[in-house]
């Protein structure tokens, strides 16, 4: 808590204020209201509504609250006859281009029942049919003010609305010009899509050249919707609550490592209205993003969940019963071996309802109990510390909180898609004055921000970060004390940085104004994503970053993108249950019939059928489901309360509000219910020795020593760095590519939010295909087109997108992984393929 | 066609290369940059402004919003021909109003429209700073003063005779 120190007068009455607050906030905490329609706490102030004006003792003129300090001493009037008739008159100025009639209608009260105010609006038919209604800062400022008229003439703009993007209507002739959306696309969520564009009357909130918001490379984060005053900026084909009950729910969501806190609205009719983030403490920095806001809300909206349980009878599918499908389960585990018997599952569910499912596996003596973790995150961390003896640290290493004024170098991890809370975490240090370097082989939506960025080639990441290294533990300030200095030095003054550079695929320049940059900033922090561990030689790049980090003196920071991910791999380093990160794996198991019986829990991109298949899942929609004898519905979590753990390590809970009727038996019931047929005690995870109050986080890693700070650099290292200095080749042939698998999270439960929700394959096309502008050229392409890919083993459809991100000779795609084969590429990395030619 | 255009985008890209070889990537000189693009090539294709934004570190939206709120930038290929007619005070008492509707009548466009046949754009603006000799019309850089309605038709006839082409820019 700051120090309240500042003291002041607001309307004669003493109100204490912390220091660089607003006027404005000292206002609104002592509990006073100020009308305001521009300025919103988070955002910094745009003082373009002229409604706050306030009347400060010894000022010739009035000042707006939101962007006047308070100061020491001072005495303010927020509100006097002359105040009130100042911004009366302001807000008939807005309002004279907002249509307001029915602000001013006598009978609005009654609107419901007369309507009458319909007939004298403007489009959209007044405030009865505008989403906004009810929740409109203009509704509330025209009734704080009392307007009883508007003295000049309307002015309808007219302007068509945008209806083109998906989930975001803009509707331009109810904007009041405010900025908030401006100024939160911009400076909030670094996306920069929206701006201000033209002049005087014809100023309006576009985009560049008048794109769509999806030609403008708008994430769809609905930030502005958040933040809109007015109907201005609203989500498609919601309409206004009147009248309607809406019970609201609050959830975690299990979509990636964030675990953002959402609110689900629910309407009388029990559909999901909209999913919105759940009230924060600074509105402006509303979390979520488009999966959780708008990917969910097409899954609770349309009735996708599954709802009864079928069995397979020969070839047919049939409804059962609970008794009759549980049963069946039952049997086949009872007469299966449990040595031939496997549970897999996936991780997006609460911590309750997996550790109900591994300790059920458990109870039945299971050796095979598989989380399906494509990415190996962290299990390759714990690997890398434990063969070299040092400490990474992973979890207890990772604060909650980002280093003050630190800075930042991002290694091949698009926070934007992968981590949003934390890039918004990083986008406030850079307002702050941090610095942020990206070095990334694929696409990253945030170098557009960074300071400087870096394009490596697609696994060469190590040779440039090890170029950095070399050229770095020259200099005076590198951090010497550790152990192995002198041999790191030794054994790398074999290569000449430029060499390492060019081979990696940067320019010795560029590798030069890195270490200068590093130079100047203060506290770096490392940060990391998936796609650096999924390579074939993360091994190297762990060694690269662990060196260079020891050098800098610099904190790492390995970011997980999976939810419960730190949770699940604490229990696998303690050999509960085993990961299973390829798929083939299962499948040759399956092939050679070690494992007959197979529960899935979640989905799995499986396609061998074993000799028994229960599948429990939310979705009834993926092959793994139809191939299933026993199909069980699982509960969907947003209903149900628990807890998942996010990136930190934090226990996040999702509490519980009601049971909806009709809804399925909850997964730890059927748990449950399964024991009592299996003849075993209920149980319920509180019976577990996890203490599931305290960061399950830390568990994951506890068996792990203290590892040692020390540099080294490995055998195989050298003998990498040799060959790729030796083997570097000119690309031949226009048509061959290095392809970079990106992860896509728009996956839940197997269930394609692409395909599922309507619009969202607009926003996110998981069959995109990012390629440079000047590859299309030689090529003789165009953007849009569709490509053929070949890869050694199959081949890839996609449709190419120009991105001048992406080096020359690179493809970036991101494969949902709904199949074996996508899942290899997927935990490949990178692999090499060749665009088909047309031959015409 | 489609050969020519993308000569032309080409073209735009260096001659925006070449401008920004001397200039610093500052953000202040992004606003110099702009005016050195409008007098050197004459409006703003997309990938200018996207070369741009890469190079002073700007959003490519914020420029765009630059662009549209200044009048001396223009996001079209402009025409051969600029006729501005100022429609300043000391102008305007002068008569600079009824010179206007004399430019539009003879052109068949209104301010602020062009005429992509004749390749002549007209336009109003708001002092040019020398009130002295009003009523005064630019055309293509060329200041004429104390201008009266006779001397319009000539001056329009002296557009439309000889056509220059508009590829004429250079550095």
């Amino acid at each position: 808590m700051e120090k309240k120190s500042l003291s002041l007068k607001i309307n004669d009455r003493p109100v204490e204020a912390r220091p660089g607050i607003s006027v404005l906030q000292a206002a609104r905490e002592a509990g006073l209201y100020i009308p305001a329609l521009c300025e919103l706490e988070g955002l910094p102030p745009l003082a373009s509504c002229r409604l706050c004006l306030i009347k400060i003792k010894g000022r010739p003129s009035f000042a707006p609250a939101c962007a006047t300090l308070a100061e020491e001493g001072m005495e303010v009037e927020t509100s006097s006859e002359e105040l009130e008739k100042l911004r009366l008159t302001t807000l008939e100025m807005i309002l004279s281009e907002h249509p307001y009639f029915c602000l001013l209608c006598s009978e609005k009260a009654d609107c419901d029942e007369l309507k009458v105010t319909m007939s004298k609006a403007f489009d959209p038919g007044g405030c009865i049919f505008c989403p906004k209604d009810g929740d409109c800062d203009l509704q509330r400022v025209a009734s704080y003010l009392n307007i009883k008229k508007v003295s000049f003439e309307f002015k309808d703009r007219n302007r068509p609305q945008w209806s083109k993007d998906p989930f975001i209507i803009h509707n331009p002739n109810l904007c009041i010009l405010c900025g908030r959306c401006v100024s939160v696309c911009g400076e909030i969520r670094g996306e920069n899509v929206l701006t201000f564009v033209n002049r005087g009357e014809a100023t309006a909130i576009g985009t560049f050249y008048n794109r769509s918001l999806q030609a403008s490379n708008c994430s769809f984060c609905g930030a502005c919707l958040d933040v809109c005053p007015t109907g201005a900026m609203s989500e498609k084909g919601l309409f206004p609550a009147r009248g309607e009950k809406i019970s609201t729910k609050k959830f975690v969501c299990p979509l990636c490592s964030c675990g953002c806190e959402l609110e689900a609205e629910i309407g009388e009719d029990k559909v999901c209205r909209r999913i919105v983030p759940a009230a924060g403490e600074k509105p402006a920095f509303f979390l979520g993003c488009v999966r959780g806001r708008f990917g969910l809300k097409g899954l609770l909206a349309d009735h996708k969940l599954a709802e009864s349980q079928t069995v397979r009878i020969k070839n047919s599918r049939e409804k059962a019963s609970l008794e009759q499908s549980l049963s069946a389960v039952v049997t086949s585990l009872k007469e299966t071996n449990p040595e031939e018997t496997a549970f897999i599952f996936a991780e997006s569910n609460t911590i309750e309802n997996l550790l109900s499912f591994i300790h059920l596996g458990q109870e039945l003596g299971l050796k095979n109990i598989f989380w399906y973790y494509p990415e190996n995150f962290l299990t390759r961390l714990i690997e890398f510390e434990q063969q070299n003896q040092v400490g990474l640290n992973y979890c207890s290493s990772v604060p909650e909180k980002l280093p003050e004024n630190g800075c930042f170098f991002i290694i091949d991890s698009d926070l934007k898609s992968e981590a949003v809370t934390l890039w918004l975490e990083i986008k406030k240090q850079l307002k702050a004055g941090s610095r942020m370097v990206v070095l990334d082989s694929g696409s990253n939506a945030l170098e557009g921000q960074a300071d400087l960025k870096l394009k490596p080639l697609p696994g060469k990441e190590d040779l440039a970060l090890l170029a950095v290294l070399r050229l770095w533990l020259d200099r005076p300030d590198c951090l010497k004390s550790w152990p192995g200095w002198k041999e790191l030095t030794e054994k790398l003054r074999h290569y000449q940085p430029e060499d390492l550079a060019l081979a990696s695929g940067l320019n010795s320049d560029s590798v030069k104004t890195i270490v200068d940059f590093l130079a100047s900033g203060k506290s770096w922090t490392f940060i990391f994503g998936q796609r650096f561990l999924r390579q074939k030689n993360w091994k190297e790049n762990l060694l690269a970053v662990w060196n260079l980090s020891l050098a800098l003196g610099a904190g790492i920071w390995p970011l997980s993108s999976k939810i419960n991910e730190k949770f699940l791999a604490g229990l696998a380093g303690q050999g509960q249950i085993k990961i299973l990160d390829e798929i083939k794996e299962l499948e040759n198991k399956i092939k050679a019939k070690k494992v007959r019986n197979l529960y899935v829990y979640g989905d799995i991109p499986l396609t061998e059928k074993p000799e028994f298949l229960t599948v429990h899942n939310l979705f009834f929609n993926s092959s793994l489901a139809d191939l299933s004898h026993v199909f069980l519905p699982a509960s969907f979590w947003p209903g149900e309360s628990g807890h998942l753990v996010d990136y930190t390590g934090q226990l996040k809970e999702s509490p519980s509000t009601r049971e909806q009727e009709g809804h399925p038996v909850s997964d730890q019931t059927i748990f449950n219910k399964l024991r009592a047929e299996l003849g075993r005690a209920e149980w319920s995870p509180s019976k577990m020795n996890i203490n599931l109050s305290e960061r399950p986080g830390a568990a994951a890693t506890s068996l792990l020593k203290p590892g040692m700070k020390r540099y080294f650099l490995s055998g195989t290292m050298m003998e990498k760095i040799g060959d790729s200095l030796s083997s570097e080749k000119e690309r031949m042939l226009t048509e061959e590519f290095i392809i970079v698998v990106e992860q896509n999270l728009d996956l839940y439960g197997g269930f394609n939010l692409t395909e599922g929700v309507p619009g969202y394959q607009q926003a996110r096309n998981p069959g995109t295909v990012l390629i440079n502008p000047s590859d299309i050229s030689h090529l003789g392409l165009e953007a849009g087109e569709e490509i053929v890919i070949k890869l050694e083993s199959k081949a890839l459809k996609g449709k190419i997108k120009p991105d001048s991100g992406i080096t020359p000779g690179v493809l970036v795609i991101r494969p949902l992984l709904i199949d074996g084969f996508l899942s290899d590429i997927y935990h490949q990395g990178i692999v090499k393929g060749w665009v088909e030619l047309k031959n015409e | 066609m489609i050969e020519k255009v993308t000569i032309k985008k080409n073209h735009a890209r260096q001659v925006a290369e070449s401008l920004l070889k001397g200039i610093s990537p500052e953000r202040k000189n992004l606003i110099f940059f702009l005016h050195q693009v409008q007098n050197h090539l004459g409006y703003f294709p997309e990938e200018v402004v996207l070369l741009a934004a890469q190079y002073f570190s700007v959003s490519p939206a914020e420029i765009f919003g630059i662009l549209t709120f200044y009048s001396a930038f223009k996001l079209n290929q402009s025409c051969a021909h600029h006729i501005k007619v100022c429609q300043g005070t000391a102008c305007h008492v002068r008569g600079s109003e009824a010179i206007m509707k004399e430019f539009s009548r003879l052109l068949g466009i209104e301010a602020g429209d062009y005429d992509r046949q004749k390749s002549i754009s007209l336009e109003t603006v708001n002092c040019l700073g020398c009130c002295a000799i009003g009523p005064v019309v630019v055309v293509d850089g060329q200041y004429h003063a104390r201008v009266n309605l006779k001397e319009i038709e000539k001056i329009v006839a002296g557009l439309t005779a000889g056509e220059k082409s508009d590829e004429t820019c250079e550095i």
